[in-house]
């Protein structure tokens, strides 16, 4: 067989190793966050704003038997039945979907509370806060992902840091957490999978430096 | 003729090339899930206008239905795995295997009607029950079955390696074989042509890929089939879960055409009969590797 012949088939068979490690998301939410501090240099609260999609937002409300009459609003009632819905159950190891990293590392954020549930133009918004005890530090970043990759969280919301922070916020590169995740180890290795979740390559970083007090 | 399938198969070969060498395949995904997300948004407005009896919501719900499908296909996906390296390792026409994704494309989305409506109708499960369910037990069905097609397709390449080898010594230049395999002047046959080794395994291996293909109903088809069953929009929502099954077609279909135009400009390269022949089963077995290989890792991923 020709050499030639062979390099074809070759590269044939190359083309067809597609990246096959990825996975695609169904839910897409949309995440603002708010830092607030005691007023003493520290942070006290992490206030989360998810906004989720159209489809889903319907889906939920269909799963709850809510807003019979589909206009995509809710009465006080419904609300209330619905409010904490996404804090309910979080499964074993979930983390609420944020991950604050600083240079005395990770941030311990506290169990959730629920603040508030609105129908905004179709979608779902709610807002939680999760409690942190920790001096405001020089740098952080941050990032709002679902490990998983069910459901795509940017972090396209409103962001509002403590007084004298300023964040830079960069979209997540997928090319390169494609890059990252193809490379992640020996598919071939049995737990594989099970220690490495794709989401965080597909995150969006928000980096925060703040000055030191005076 | 054999200079335009090389081309082809060059110019595909670069594409290829592009996606997965040279980060293009992370452009794709990028356009994939933008286009996947406003689809969604999409759909949501669809069914709120058909259900609010809006005329031409159901045209617009199909419309949008059709692209949630191209764009979830062009994303990553296990269905262009098989089909492709199918059609890379076993000799079929490329309209048959078109037909085959076509075939397999919609069985995909009958299998989430049956899901759905097994699911609320008999079974009475919630809808993340239902969802659950399609990813944690049908999702690894689907990727061990197509590890298995795989690994069958490799199995046969070797078997046919093994028979393609003379039983017998005899002086090949003594006699001339016919197009149908016979053995003019000897009257024994060395073995089936490439046209009916086609012919045998087409059925089976039809029921294989669309089988293997189908275990596995799409999450966005399921989300939709739930929503329009509680609306008390069921025709429309089955329709627009075929028509998603229609527009994952259109990707797989092209995956199918791609995958022989690639085949068979790469062989026409090769010298006509008995080099072709010699490859064919080594290409069978390398393609059947590949496919086992990426759906055990999708197997592994998902389980």
């Amino acid at each position: 067989m020709p050499v030639r012949a062979l390099l074809l088939i070759s590269a044939l068979l190359a083309s067809l190793a597609a990246a096959p490690a990825r996975a695609h998301p169904h839910v897409f939410v949309d995440v603002g966050l708010s830092f607030e501090t005691d007023g003493q240099g520290n942070l006290a609260w992490v206030e989360v704003t998810w906004a989720y999609d159209d489809l889903f937002s319907m889906l939920i409300l269909s799963d709850y038997g809510l807003d019979p009459d589909g206009d995509m609003q809710l009465t006080e009632a419904e609300r209330a039945e619905l409010i904490g819905f996404d804090l309910a159950d979080w499964p074993e190891g979930f983390e609420g979907a944020l991950f604050i990293d600083t240079a005395g590392g990770k941030l311990s954020l506290g169990p959730p509370e629920s603040l508030s549930l609105e129908m905004e133009d179709g979608h779902i918004v709610t807002r939680h806060r999760r409690p942190v005890s920790a001096e405001v530090p020089g740098r952080m970043t941050v990032r709002a992902y679902d490990p998983s990759y069910y459901a795509a969280l940017s972090m396209i919301g409103e962001m509002i840091l403590p007084d004298g922070c300023t964040g830079q916020l960069t979209e997540a590169d997928e090319a390169a957490a494609d890059e990252t995740v193809e490379n992640l180890g020996d598919p071939g290795e049995e737990d594989f999978f099970d220690t490495v979740e794709v989401g965080r390559y597909y995150a969006d970083t928000l980096e925060v430096s703040c000055e030191p007090r005076s | 003729m054999r200079t335009a399938l090389l081309i082809a198969a060059v110019m595909i070969a670069g594409a290829a090339l592009w996606l997965w060498a040279f980060g293009g395949a992370g452009d794709v995904a990028r356009w994939a899930a933008e286009g996947q997300r406003t689809t969604q948004e999409a759909m949501a407005a669809g069914l709120r206008a058909l259900r609010a009896g809006e005329p031409g919501a159901l045209a617009a719900l199909l419309g949008t239905s059709f692209a949630y499908g191209f764009f979830h296909a062009a994303g990553p996906g296990h269905g262009k795995v098989l089909i492709g390296g199918y059609g890379v390792g076993a000799r079929v026409p490329a309209l048959r295997l078109s037909l085959l994704a076509l075939a397999s494309s919609l069985a995909q989305a009958a299998t989430a009607v049956a899901l759905v409506y097994a699911g609320v109708l008999v079974l009475n499960l919630s809808r993340p029950a239902m969802t659950g369910f399609a990813d944690r037990a049908m999702a690894p069905a689907s990727y061990g079955a197509i590890a298995l097609v795989g690994f069958w397709l490799a199995v046969r390449g070797a078997r046919r390696v093994w028979t393609s080898r003379p039983a017998h010594d005899h002086d090949h230049a003594h006699h001339h074989h016919g197009p149908d395999g016979h053995c003019d002047t000897c009257g024994h046959r060395h073995g089936p042509t490439l046209e009916e080794a086609a012919e045998v395994k087409s059925w089976r291996d039809a029921a294989m890929l669309v089988g293997a293909v189908a275990i596995r109903p799409c999450t966005g088809a399921l989300f939709l089939l739930i929503l329009t069953w509680r609306f008390g929009l069921d025709a429309a929502g089955i329709a627009g879960a075929f028509t998603m099954g229609l527009g994952t077609a259109c990707v797989t279909i092209a995956v199918a055409v791609a995958a022989v135009t690639l085949r068979e400009g790469a062989l026409s390269r090769l010298a006509t009969g008995q080099g072709a022949a010699r490859a064919l089963p080594l290409i069978e077995i390398a393609a059947g590797c590949l496919i086992a290989a990426i759906a055990g890792q999708l197997l592994l991923a998902a389980l």
